[in-house]
């Protein structure tokens, strides 16, 4: 695999590997990724007009023919690309690269021209049609730490910033690197069977690093060339995506 | 025949002096003429109402000072349907995008087809004033003005399109570099940014190139206005700079003319490449490929002549312009017409032989697509290719006005469904087929865009009341410069180029 | 040179307007910017005086408004694309800091647009505009009346210059001071 310029120079590269022989669709990191990161519910009709916002969505493919149906799922959210088309085509710097590896949206930023929606081959990054609105007592659960983005601006999945923020803190706090298991972002957390897991791929001791490296791993669409920072281990008999 | 013998011959004819006749009587080569020779003809009766220069001076900008009925209630009627839009873009605004039809994949929708729409069709005027400039075509001569002023008009139009497209209207000045505590500067990596910049630069010249066309005619307005105690005086004054006509303001001004005409020439092109490669640039399958740029280019210069011919028509019409505006320019304009249809079918044929053949399962899908769209398709067939070559190929086709006006309307129906279906269709077939949605404009996309050709419209009229649309300065040179010269029983017009 | 009289005499041929100019300038020595033919377009350099020789002079530098500024607009996209983008260092997409193809689109437009604007400075520059005060002119010229108008420095030069005109078939004679 290859890697590019950012992650020599840093101490951390912040890794995701979804494991999807584990994954069984339940659609319990999508709820908890909406929780997490004040991501705006915008009804019925609207997710009919394919406008949710959901950051991380669970894809279904189905196999075969009845009654030899297998079904497969795809847990999708940004890719965090090395070298995202997303980011040069934004014309105010709204979308860059940070020096972790990480694809960053600023929302304050934004104008809302939709050219990185439109370059993103993974179609992960939503854009607020209407004004986001969180009635009465669904308000309370607002988390503090990620903001509520304005109508007409880009939003996408941050692999949980505020969490690694916090993580990078308490291990200066305790003067020392951030280990596995130090920050885990809101869908890894949720996942009951424990497919997701979210590491620093630049420490080659860590579970990302052996798992990006177990021989089981690919990147969607590799052939793009963008060279994402989130990776799948595929699956031992039916390889649905890789 | 040497330059000064011609200018005194054609000036003798009393063009010049504004008394004519005297010494070389245009009705006795009228009688040489051999009827059957059809240019000749042409060239005589462009000729004909040139002699008297006041009568001509009046009767090209009777449009400008004198207002009928009909044209305020006509005015009226834009202004109602620009104000239908205008509501929907507000609400549009103040309530989310979420108006418009637009969607997960489909990012850009009818919006922005209707932007490269507008931004081709500003290519006509310029670029064809530019190049019949260069070329010394003759015929160019009464209609520059009125192809320029569409240009400047068009990409006014189309300028709006972005600001209506973003999501944060309020923070689009957010792409212009400011240096400032914000800390904000664009990204020129962006094709966003090119787009921006060249659009702009664009405009600012096509002004320019239309301003400083329209310099002399208007000082000969202003010399009306002044005489007529009209209130336009009062502004012509002002941007007429206090223009004489003397002999070295035109030697100045002729060289300026020819640095703006190269200058716009080669502004004008790269324009239309950069719009193509805010989708050429992306990675989506169907609009990464390099024919974008001239196939973008052609398409615009194309549907440009096809509407500066609809234009003339309605000038012709409305204005009781047709003693300026002859069959014979249509007729040419037609024939400019033919060869850019012919080549904009060539590259249609060649984009969709490609991805038909290689049948790449990422583009073929969209061209799948396509193909569920077949009406769309024969729209585009039809007014884009086949059908106007056919009919452009005729003489008789060419100067039937009627037909040239459907035909040119055709065109741009046909073009401006061509540049939905380069937009629309890619954008629902993305790489990811998860995502496969289909995309249908909503009523807010439809009032404003229809808004835009009311917009479009209403600053023609504004600006045929405001300022002279005939090119009457360049008339004037163009027959003081030829002189008519006989072969054997055929009266041939000659004229002088430098 | 505090005042100079202008004569303006309007013609209504080519033919004798070309007759008028050199005994007028025979009579006083006038230098070549001091005597101008008004009309309501453009005839061929020389056609109608023997200027050809000053308004050369113009032409060959005229160019370099636009060719200078060009240069200005050069270096200006070059700064604005390439140099700010490599100051406030900024990756995305994996592109380095300065990246030549985009540089190169910018520069190319701002060369373009600097050059528009070169033009029309060039234009005002040489053309003496703008200039709303009020100068030797006759409405007549916009509707084809030919003026020839020159620029004497006394009132008897003034009256003799045009007597001449009227001698050569002037048939509208208009008389001023410093407006030339």
């Amino acid at each position: 695999m290859k890697s590019f310029n950012y992650k020599k120079h840093n101490d951390y590269s912040w890794s995701m590997i979804i494991d999807l022989d584990r994954c069984n669709g339940c659609g319990a990191c999508v709820i908890g990724c909406q929780a997490e990161n004040n991501v705006a519910t915008v009804g019925e009709d609207e997710v009919g007009k394919k406008r949710n916002m959901h950051w991380l969505r669970i894809e279904r493919y189905i196999e075969g023919e009845y009654p030899h149906v297998k079904v497969r799922f795809l847990p999708m959210m940004c890719q965090h690309c090395a070298q995202a088309p997303c980011e040069s085509v934004c014309p105010v710097y709204a979308t860059y690269h940070n020096p972790e590896g990480l694809n960053v949206q600023v929302y304050n930023r934004c104008i809302g021209t939709r050219f990185c929606g439109n370059n993103c081959p993974y179609s992960v990054r939503y854009f607020n049609w209407f004004d986001s609105s969180f009635p009465e007592p669904v308000n309370n659960q607002l988390n503090p730490d990620v903001s509520v983005r304005e109508r007409g601006v880009m939003e996408k999945c941050s692999l949980c910033m505020q969490r690694i923020r916090r993580g990078k803190d308490t291990a200066k706090d305790e003067g020392r690197e951030v280990q596995d298991g130090d920050i885990q972002p809101a869908c890894a957390q949720t996942c009951p069977t424990g497919a997701i897991t979210f590491g620093n791929i630049n420490d080659h001791e860590s579970k990302v690093y052996k798992m990006a490296h177990s021989g089981r791993a690919i990147s969607l669409f590799e052939e793009k060339g963008t060279h994402p920072a989130v990776k799948y281990l595929k699956g031992g008999t039916n390889d649905v995506i890789g | 025949m040497s330059l000064d013998d011609n200018v005194k011959r054609s000036a003798d004819a009393g063009v010049a002096g504004g008394h004519h006749g005297d010494v070389m009587a245009l009705p006795e080569i009228e009688s040489f003429r051999d009827p059957e020779t059809k240019a000749a003809k042409a060239h005589y009766d462009d000729a004909d109402i040139y002699r008297d220069e006041k009568g001509f001076n009046e009767h090209t900008l009777r449009p400008m000072f004198f207002t009928t009925k009909s044209y305020f209630i006509f005015t009226l009627a834009l202004g109602l349907v620009m104000a239908q839009g205008l509501g929907f873009f507000v609400y549009q605004t103040f309530v989310g995008l979420g108006m418009a039809g637009i969607h997960e994949p489909v990012y850009w929708g009818a919006y922005i087809a209707t932007f490269v729409f507008w931004v081709g069709m500003s290519h006509s005027g310029t670029i064809v004033s530019s190049i019949l400039r260069l070329t010394q075509a003759n015929w160019r001569r009464p209609i520059l003005r009125a192809a320029e002023a569409m240009t400047a008009f068009s990409l006014m139009v189309a300028g709006l399109f972005p600001l209506i497209h973003v999501g944060r209207l309020w923070r689009a000045y957010y792409m212009v570099p400011l240096p400032s505590q914000r800390m904000l500067w664009p990204n020129f990596k962006s094709p966003l940014m090119w787009d921006f910049c060249a659009i702009n630069i664009y405009l600012t010249g096509s002004m320019t190139f239309l301003y400083i066309g329209l310099l002399p005619d208007l000082a000969v307005a202003r010399d009306k206005a002044i005489a007529m105690g009209n209130w336009r005086r009062h502004y012509l004054k002002v941007l007429a700079l206090g223009w004489r006509g003397s002999h070295r303001e035109w030697s100045v001004y002729n060289k300026c003319s020819l640095f703006l005409a190269v200058i716009i020439l080669l502004i004008a092109p790269s324009v239309h490449t950069i719009v193509s490669w805010d989708f050429a640039m992306t990675m989506t399958p169907g609009w990464h490929t390099t024919i974008f740029g001239p196939y973008f280019v052609v398409g615009a210069i194309y549907s440009g002549i096809a509407a500066v011919i609809t234009l003339m028509i309605t000038l012709r019409i409305l204005f009781n312009l047709d003693d300026v505006i002859r069959k014979f320019h249509i007729d040419a304009l037609g024939k400019l017409l033919l060869v850019i249809a012919i080549i904009w079918t060539y590259f249609y044929f060649c984009e969709f032989i490609t991805n038909w053949y290689s049948h790449k399962p990422e583009e073929w899908e969209v061209m799948a697509w396509q193909g569920h769209r077949f009406p769309y398709h024969l729209m585009v067939m039809l007014g884009g290719s086949c059908l106007t070559i056919f009919c452009l190929s005729w003489r008789r086709f060419r100067s039937c006005m009627p037909c040239m006006f459907a035909l040119t309307l055709l065109v741009n129906c046909g073009m401006y469904i061509e540049r939905y279906l380069i937009v629309v269709p890619i954008l629902s077939r993305r790489d990811n087929p998860f995502m496969w949605t289909d995309y249908t404009p909503t009523i807010t996309e439809v009032g404003i865009i229809v808004a835009s050709f009311a917009y479009f419209i209403f600053l023609y009229a504004i600006f045929i009341k405001l300022f002279p649309i005939v090119t009457m300065a360049d008339v004037k040179e163009g027959v003081i410069v030829s002189g008519d010269v006989r072969l054997g029983r055929h009266a041939v017009r000659v004229q002088v180029k430098e | 040179m505090s005042d100079h009289y202008t004569v303006l005499g309007l013609y209504r041929k080519v033919e004798t307007i070309t007759k008028a100019g050199d005994p007028i300038r025979e009579a006083f020595g006038v230098k070549d910017g001091d005597i101008e033919v008004l009309s309501s377009a453009a005839y061929p350099d020389g056609a109608l005086l023997d200027d050809k020789e000053l308004l050369h002079q113009v032409e060959s530098r005229q160019f370099l408004f636009p060719f200078l500024m060009g240069f200005v607009g050069f270096g200006a996209g070059v700064i604005l694309a390439g140099g700010t983008g490599y100051i406030m260092n900024l990756i995305v997409g994996g592109k380095s800091p300065f990246t030549y193809a985009p540089t190169g689109v910018i520069t190319y437009e701002f060369t373009l647009l600097f050059g528009v604007i070169g033009s029309v400075l060039s234009l005002l520059y040489y053309a003496g505009l703008p200039n709303w005060t009020d100068r030797a002119y006759d409405p007549e010229v916009a509707d084809g009346a030919l003026g020839l108008l020159v620029k004497v420095y006394s009132k008897e030069d003034q009256e003799k210059a045009a007597k001449i005109m009227e001698d050569y078939g002037a048939y509208k004679i208009k008389k001023g001071v410093n407006d030339f």
